[in-house]
């Protein structure tokens, strides 16, 4: 009995062992889909395993109507100004119309705007049709238009894009909005195209905290069907939605918004149908759907930059020649290959490409650790120096991680420390963050970009390297103050080499934007923001 | 109050047509005396959770502004939401609320608390119920074999199993069982949900980490009991095998199990989370993560008071189950008049 338990516990233990060693064991093509990956393409589709071609995937989702979308948290509210939350914004830009849209270039097309007047330098009208009515039945009017931007530009949420928006109006008649301003807006179509813009009927607008948003009454191509708190989510088909019969018009019956979590889950739930796209696709799951037919992975060039951040009031990231000596001692390739699998594109630019003003590395980073000793013995730093670099969210941490080892070489001692995202404010204020991993989504105006990050203004808020400069200020101010594309393009472009050049900011990378879809699903497309056009789904 | 008690169920008794027993009424006492005492720990749980809460920087602000954020509209949004009122303000504001049945609005949906927590917590409980039972329904049989037969393969083998059970993380446990079930053999789905087919995975996950726990305490409760006199007599008269541990071991070695389970409860209602992220199941674990996630105020207390509740009451349970199970608590009863 001795004897044969003995030889139980060996062969439990052979039994682990070896289960352990298989699961540790990758499927061997890691390098081969970071090369894949690291191609910075326009809206390219990846099809399933080499070869297969859409009619050969599992045809089950032909003549659906009904499109399941998995998403990573529940919707918060169907007030459109009420939440800045991306699964909030998706559903409420479904459900009301806007003034103005975005689709896959990030610019702004018109909606519900038939016309924009620039009366003067104070003053822009827009002019709305007659006969669009709510879901209630209601005649949608220039009083809804009003009172529900009047409501997003008083918002604490979305009061910073409708900076330079003195008051909205009713014009001449029901159908004109008389926008006054302080001086030319030019970012105005692109602040009215924002999910927060949505028109609401002007009684709800009004009502404040007693408004009836469990019951909301819809301006755009769906309205709700049903809501299960924590659960789903269904909006289906508005029938009398204005532009039906127009490009706005829903393809697909209904919506359904389910509530998944984990990223994983969401991948396997579009590998099983049991939903039909899903948001926040993680790059870890590339391996899993890259060699099934019945999925197809939309990739993008992302609009959210990753970077690390220094404080430049705070020593020694208050020498320029140390931010520098950062920029060159990073080898941005690898530390994307790393984090992102080498899915984006290297940058050395504050913004994106999608946002006007874009110069591709200015300053002309490269990955040169010797050049960053030279830069740093310059600074009054031989011997390096060592600081901790702090980062607020898991992928924050993985760019620390990666960069680590980089800063070392050239002296920079940098030790990592990890925080919950809702202390970086305080922390920031406090100055307790001098050197930091941090992430930036640009929207397509740099207007809406630039100085909400490198102004006085926004120091105790997004400006977290609290660096200023008296010449951003004036190219800020002469690309606010005008409407000639050129002259704001070429306004922003010097801002961006000022800012390669002083590097408050080191940029590494632009990952890029996923969407995950039944193979057989068409319209897949993504807005400015990185929203999935839902209304154009269908198979 | 005790004799005020007694006067109300002499006269519910008399109502009903029959005195209450002795027994009856010192159990109506006694719950009702538990019921009391969660006061004060109801309070304490929210003293303690609203001051670390103040305490720790970062408030629902950040979350709700996200990039939009500037001091002005931070300023503007902490006066509208009363977040710069004093802490004892809001801590007996909150309590006050809480006696009217109030839990205050979600900072980030403005909607109620309870209406929230609400659509979620019997997701949860149903969620606990079915993993303790699938628990208990394994692990007692087992339990009980591996005390018959201590040095047997059985025995072995499930002991070795329970100890990966208790290994094995939940959340990779639940991914893998999604693979195989779900996505592989397409038999269940991957996402959890209130039907029988979407409570099986998560419910599964969710027991396994407490079977080992619940098997062990079975089999030595039952090895203890085995090896009293009162079994040897039992033998010794020729008493047969199967009712030697069916009528007379059995009830005594349940006794601790009874404990464990009811603790397990307790451990579960707050332990559910990984779980149901997992499965993106409905229940209260996921709204009180991303409560904390937002700083969700008036979300966080609200999972957790009901949390304690939960935990009271079950405690309370598991002592009543006692007072009727254990003879030699009921023998106090009689005593008592």
């Amino acid at each position: 009995m001795k004897k044969s338990r003995r030889y139980l516990s060996l062969l439990l233990t052979a039994a682990l062992a070896g289960g352990a060693l298989a699961a540790c064991g990758g499927s061997g093509s890691t390098a081969s889909t970071t090369a894949a990956g690291s191609q910075a393409a326009a809206e390219t589709a990846a099809p399933a395993a080499a070869g297969e071609t859409q009619a050969a995937a599992e045809s089950a989702g032909a003549g659906k109507t009904d499109i399941i979308i998995a998403m990573p948290e529940d919707l918060e509210t169907f007030d459109p100004a009420g939440s800045s939350a991306m699964v909030t914004m998706a559903t409420t830009k479904m459900m009301y119309t806007r003034l103005y849209d975005t689709h896959d270039d990030s610019q702004p097309v018109p909606l519900l705007a038939q016309e924009m007047i620039e009366v003067s330098d104070n003053e822009v009208d827009f002019k709305i049709p007659e006969g669009v009515k709510f879901s209630d039945g209601s005649d949608l009017n220039a009083e809804d238009v009003v009172a529900s931007l009047e409501r997003a530009r008083q918002s604490p949420t979305f009061s910073t894009l409708m900076k330079g928006i003195i008051s909205f109006e009713k014009g001449e008649d029901d159908y004109t909005i008389k926008c006054n301003t302080d001086g030319p807006v030019p970012y105005i179509r692109l602040a009215l195209s924002h999910a927060g813009t949505g028109i609401i009927p002007k009684e709800y607008a009004e009502a404040g905290e007693s408004a009836d948003w469990d019951h909301p009454v819809c301006s755009g191509p769906y309205i709700l069907s049903s809501r299960t708190l924590g659960s789903e989510t269904v909006i289906e088909k508005n029938p009398d939605y204005w532009d039906n019969g127009g490009e706005t018009e829903a393809k697909n019956e209904k919506l359904t918004f389910k509530v998944v979590p984990e990223a994983s889950s969401r991948t396997i739930q579009v590998q099983t149908g049991e939903a039909d796209v899903s948001f926040n696709f993680s790059t870890a799951d590339y391996n899993t759907v890259s060699s099934d037919p019945n999925v197809t992975l939309y990739q993008k060039t992302g609009t959210v930059t990753q970077y690390l951040c220094m404080n430049t009031r705070l020593a020694p990231f208050d020498n320029e020649k140390v931010r520098l000596a950062v920029c060159y001692a990073i080898d941005r390739e690898a530390i994307m290959t790393i984090v992102a699998d080498g899915f984006g594109t290297v940058t050395g630019s504050t913004i994106p490409p999608t946002t006007n003003g874009w110069v591709d590395n200015p300053a002309g980073y490269t990955y040169d650790p010797e050049k960053a000793k030279e830069l740093l013995k310059e600074a009054g730093y031989p011997d390096g120096f060592e600081t901790k670099i702090l980062a607020f969210n898991d992928l924050g941490k993985r760019v620390c991680e990666a960069s680590q080892q980089y800063l070392a070489d050239v002296g920079i001692k940098a030790n990592i420390e990890t925080y919950d995202s809702s202390v970086r404010l305080d922390m920031s204020a406090n100055d307790q963050i001098p050197f930091m991993a941090a992430q930036w989504g640009a929207m397509s105006d740099c207007a809406l970009v630039l100085p909400r990050l490198f102004t006085e203004a926004a120091i105790g808020g997004m400006n977290f390297s609290k660096y200023t400069n008296p010449e951003l200020d004036e190219l800020f101010a002469k690309a606010q103050n005008t409407y000639d594309a050129k002259v704001r393009e070429e306004a922003y472009q010097e801002c961006v080499k000022i800012l390669a050049d002083k590097a408050p900011w080191c940029p590494i990378y632009i990952p890029d934007s996923f969407v995950l879809a039944r193979a057989d699903l068409q319209g897949v497309h993504q807005d400015g923001e990185s929203i999935i056009l839902l209304n154009q789904l269908h198979y | 109050m005790g004799n005020i008690v007694c006067i109300i169920l002499s006269v519910a008794a008399r109502l009903a047509g029959r005195a209450c027993t002795p027994r009856e009424v010192f159990m109506y006492k006694y719950v009702l005396k538990r019921l009391v005492a969660l006061i004060p720990v109801i309070i304490g749980v929210v003293f303690i959770i609203y001051l670390i809460l103040d305490l720790t920087p970062g408030d629902a602000v950040a979350t709700i502004l996200g990039t939009n954020y500037t001091p002005e509209a931070a300023a503007q949004l902490r006066e509208e939401m009363h977040l710069n009122d004093p802490f004892v303000v809001k801590f007996f504001t909150y309590i006050f609320g809480l006696v009217r049945g109030d839990f205050g609005n979600s900072y980030i949906t403005k909607q109620p608390v309870l209406k929230q927590i609400g659509a979620a917590f019997p997701n949860t409980l149903i969620l606990v119920f079915i993993s303790m039972f699938i628990c208990t329904a394994v692990a007692l049989p087992i339990g009980i074999q591996t005390a018959v037969k201590p040095n047997s393969l059985f025995s072995n083998i499930t002991a070795a199993l329970g100890m990966i059970g208790i290994a094995l993380p939940t959340f990779w446990l639940g991914l893998m069982l999604i693979l195989l079930f779900s996505v592989r053999l397409n038999v269940l789905p991957s996402v959890g949900d209130v039907s029988l087919k979407g409570l099986i995975l998560p419910s599964v996950t969710l027991a396994s980490s407490f079977l080992a726990g619940t098997m062990r305490t079975t089999r030595s409760s039952m090895l203890e009991e085995l090896n009293q006199d009162y079994v040897r007599t039992a033998r010794a008269k020729g008493v047969d095998e199967k009712d030697v541990i069916n009528k007379h071991a059995l009830g005594n070695a349940l006794l601790p199990v009874i404990t464990v389970v009811g603790l397990n409860i307790g451990t579960q209602l707050g332990g559910s989370v990984l779980t149901e992220t997992v499965f993106a199941y409905p229940g209260m674990g996921r709204v009180l993560i991303n409560g904390i996630n937002q700083r969700d105020t008036p979300i966080i207390l609200g999972c957790l008071v009901l949390m304690a509740l939960c935990i009271g009451l079950c405690n309370l349970l598991v002592d009543i189950i006692f007072a009727f199970v254990d003879p030699r608590i009921k023998s106090q009863y009689s005593k008592t008049k």
